[in-house]
């Protein structure tokens, strides 16, 4: 039985339209529908009973904190959604509850002098990047979805994404200080104005990678980034196991730490560099950017790289002046997910590894045989893989028969992050990208225990008493 | 109606359900489609206002086998809303899983046509006169010809190299004949033998768009029969949506021996055989705006420039979006004939006004309905003092 009480739609409309301006309310059945589903749906259509009473789309921290007091005192479910495209189940719910949709809470004021950025949730991450590459500053976040998701959820992740950690570090690294509104209504101011950072207990923590339990993020303060000068390269080889290796000289040789290391298969480079124009490469390949104050830095940086990545002998390791050509090798990195996809007439499967640097070579074996010893994986064959090599991290991807039942589809999701949280468990590891939570919450009490998933549910209870907030995140 | 048309009627709603659903198993609702989609742009917000929260919409009214009047007639709105830019295709292709999203809205308009729900109210009427006098604007045949006042235009006969076929929209708007009249005298420059159509019907292209196949077909059958009679070999549109009908939603075996094109592409050419050389120096800032039909659904994205940069004088500027990710006007689709209350700008005014920030003084197309959309957007933006909209034809004609 559900905790929360079963309301009307039409009764909750009503009450919060005495609160709420009646643009910010969507009763529309579609829309509601759109607001409830996730990258997964392929696997599991929603029922009729989950599509949500109504979508709100506030427009300020006022309405937000509205509409919480009105939930948290008639005890209704609130999911917050941006863009909905959390690749471990975090945009997918399984109560009854209003959608917080946050793509009006989208301020922007870039205050130089200050030096930093506050702008709202509900921003695509592209347009945040885009308004900054204007006035010359860099954005840390660099998802694969960039041009959909949305940059509040990349906070509440604390993901920098497809970045090298050691070189860019995580959003965490880069926020002053926020405002949230608590699930009780409250607003609450974190952080400094000043680019010193808060010295002990700083409540900006909880909520960037709080994979919004605690509150919902409503403005952001970024320190700005001045923009860099970039240098490249790549290296091919036969073999990925010496690519592997050389990324962990990388690491143990103290080399520069790029800002990007991407490694693609044999089968995924060829099909994306194909599409791209690019000579067939005869096997896999890594590929990496390096930035700097100077070219000269960016370019030392590189040369740097490409002397330790020799030590391998690869087929081929170079850095790479020409920038079309970079362009194209960076979009057949970019295009590998949905040509590979298309190749295959299917829908994707993608997990995430994460390994240590001692267990790279291992690691990279156990992800290219991640089907093995699991039905419905084996079914498919081994898996593509590429992914962020640098940041220790591979994306294992399963092209899935369209025309497979939806049961089946499941059963590939279900195998595919038991196996992943086996091989995270395995190295010590844990996501690094996405969520700690939703679908991947028996992961997590394995690898932590279940006294660290109880504290976490403490912790939520203490911000969130009736446990209105994204409660299906903790699942 | 008989039991045999009953369930005759049922197996092609039930077919129509199965290839939508089909289609629709490629979509992971990842939503790299929407910020692509002009149609969401000028919402005020909804996910179920564009791309693939659209085709969501019709998936799970089929899927609940929804029969709520109101429910289907909110997904009518959001179905028939679509200007079919393809722009959501080409973000699925390069971004994600190559959903045909287009197929299944087209589909899904079909099928609202068969649950008669379909199509918008405004459209009904196209339809009928569609159906009436082989036009979607109840036009007499007399109406038609009377663009051809003053002009020595012959029908077209075996004896006569291209069929310039007109389409329906320049002989009914005023503003529009002077494309036709341009091109008329662009290609007697040029010395082509060229006819028109005697009794000519539309294509058929607001029909497919509305979701009316049987129509479309019967339209289709009379063309084909005519091009036959007539012995067309080739073709040239006045109209990009025309030419696109033509071109790949007519049968291909029947089309097979006629070889048709946008007159922008025939003019290209003549251009660069110098059969047609423009005099008049023209010193004006211009800017061209790609029309989806030929851009998006046929890769013709250089042959209208080409002809542009060949007058004397003119600074082709270009869209921040242009070519592929060129914005439409808003009139594709069937959407000439219906207004949406739930859009809160016009995409043809959002293209003036960025026209306008470039410094441009005209902008050109080279589709009767991006003219009339363009034209309506400079009165919107109050700049008709300032910016003027041609058509390539007529442009190119004033430049001879």
């Amino acid at each position: 039985m559900s905790e929360y009480p079963e309301y009307d739609p039409g009764s909750i409309y009503e009450d919060l339209r005495k609160v709420l301006p009646e643009e910010v309310l969507s009763r529309s059945l579609f829309e509601r529908i759109n607001n409830a589903l996730d990258p997964y749906t392929f696997a599991s259509d929603i029922s009729q009973e989950e599509v949500p009473y109504l979508v709100v789309r506030p427009r300020s921290t006022v309405e937000v904190s509205e509409l919480m007091k009105y939930a948290h005192s008639n005890r209704i479910p609130v999911f917050v959604r941006g863009s909905g495209t959390s690749l471990q189940g975090a945009s997918r719910y399984f109560h009854k509850g209003i959608v917080l949709n946050v793509s009006k809470l989208n301020h922007l004021d870039i205050m130089k002098d200050y030096g930093f950025v506050e702008f709202g949730p509900g921003h695509r991450v592209l347009h945040v990047k885009e308004q900054l590459e204007k006035e010359g500053y860099f954005l840390p976040l660099v998802p694969g979805s960039i041009r959909v998701a949305s940059i509040g959820g990349i906070i509440s992740n604390n993901t920098t994404a497809h970045a090298v950690d050691s070189c860019m570090g995580k959003p965490r690294d880069y926020i002053l200080g926020l405002e949230a509104v608590l699930p009780t209504g409250e607003v609450l101011q974190t952080g400094t104005k000043s680019l010193r950072r808060a010295a002990g207990t700083d409540l900006t923590h909880y909520f960037v990678g709080g994979d919004g339990l605690l509150g919902i993020i409503t403005s952001i303060r970024m320190r700005l980034l001045p923009g860099f000068k970039n240098a490249y390269g790549v290296a091919f080889s036969d073999d990925p196991i010496p690519l592997a290796r050389a990324v962990q000289r990388v690491y143990l040789e103290k080399a520069p730490p790029p800002l990007f290391l991407e490694f693609l298969d044999k089968r995924v480079a060829q099909i994306s560099f194909e599409i791209q124009g690019l000579p067939s490469p005869p096997g896999p390949l890594i590929m990496f950017h390096a930035i700097g104050q100077t070219e000269e830095e960016a370019t030392f940086k590189i040369n740097q790289l490409v002397k330790v990545i020799n030590k391998e002998s690869p087929i081929e390791a170079k850095r790479i002046d020409d920038l079309d050509e970079w362009r194209k090798i960076w979009l057949a990195r970019e295009s590998a997910l949905p040509f590979i996809c298309q190749a295959g007439k299917g829908v994707f499967g993608l997990s995430e590894i994460v390994s240590t640097v001692p267990s790279l070579v291992d690691c990279l074996k156990d992800a290219m045989n991640m089907s093995k010893g699991m039905p419905t994986l084996e079914k498919i064959g081994k898996p593509y893989l590429f992914g962020h090599i640098g940041a220790l991290t591979f994306h294992p991807v399963f092209i899935i028969p369209v025309d497979w039942p939806p049961e089946e589809k499941g059963k590939v999701l279900d195998e595919m992050f038991l196996r992943e949280a086996e091989i995270n468990t395995k190295y010590g590891t844990c996501g690094g990208e996405w969520g700690q939570f939703a679908r991947r919450t028996p992961f997590y009490i394995k690898r932590y225990g279940e006294k660290a998933f109880q504290l976490v549910r403490e912790v939520k209870k203490v911000f969130d008493p009736n446990n209105i907030l994204n409660p299906d995140v903790l699942r | 109606m008989s039991e045999g048309h009953e369930m005759q009627d049922q197996d092609t709603k039930e077919q129509l359900k199965k290839d939508i659903l089909d289609i629709l198993a490629y979509c992971i609702n990842c939503r790299f489609c929407l910020p692509s989609c002009p149609r969401f742009d000028i919402t005020t917000g909804d996910i179920s206002q564009g791309a693939s929260g659209i085709t969501r919409a019709l998936y799970y009214a089929i899927k609940w086998r929804v029969t709520d009047k109101g429910i289907l007639t909110e997904l009518r709105d959001v179905l028939y809303s679509c200007m079919t830019c393809k722009n959501c295709e080409i973000a699925c292709k390069n971004l994600s899983t190559g959903t045909k999203l287009i197929d299944a809205i087209e589909r899904g308009r079909e099928l609202l046509i068969e649950e008669m729900i379909g199509p918008m109210p405004e459209q009904k009427r196209a339809l009928e006169s569609l159906y009436n006098y082989g036009n979607p604007y109840g036009m007499s045949s007399l109406k038609r010809k009377s663009w051809l006042k003053g002009l020595n235009v012959t029908s077209f006969s075996k004896e006569v190299e291209v069929l310039f076929y007109v389409g329906c929209t320049a002989p009914n708007d005023f503003n529009v004949q002077n494309i036709a009249k341009g091109l008329v005298q662009l290609l007697e420059k040029a010395q082509i033998r060229f006819g028109i159509l005697e009794d000519e019907i539309c294509c058929g292209y607001p029909s497919l768009k509305m979701g009316e196949r049987g129509l479309f077909e019967e339209i289709c059958e009379k063309n084909l029969k005519q091009f036959k009679s007539l012995g067309v070999k080739r073709m040239v549109t006045l109209s990009p949506h025309c030419f696109d009908t033509f071109l790949s939603r007519y049968p291909q075996e029947a089309m097979k021996e006629i070889k048709v094109q946008h007159y922008s592409q025939f003019l290209a050419d003549l251009i660069n055989e110098k059969r047609i050389v423009f005099q008049k120096n023209t010193a004006k800032k211009v800017m061209y705006q790609d029309s989806c039909y030929l851009g998006r659904y046929n890769n013709i994205y250089d042959e209208p420039r080409r002809i542009l940069k060949s007058i004397p004088g003119l600074e082709l500027l270009e869209f921040r979006k242009c070519k592929a990710d060129s914005l439409c006007c808003g009139g594709g689709g069937g959407r000439m004939w219906a207004d949406f209350d739930t859009e809160v700008d016009r995409l043809a005014h959002m293209r003036v006004k960025e026209a306008c920030e470039m410094g441009a003084e005209i902008i050109v197309t080279a589709c009767p309905w991006c003219l009339i959309n363009m034209v309506d957007g400079v009165k919107l933006a109050n700049v008709e003092d300032s910016m003027k909209i041609r058509d390539l034809a007529e442009f190119c004609a004033d430049a001879l």
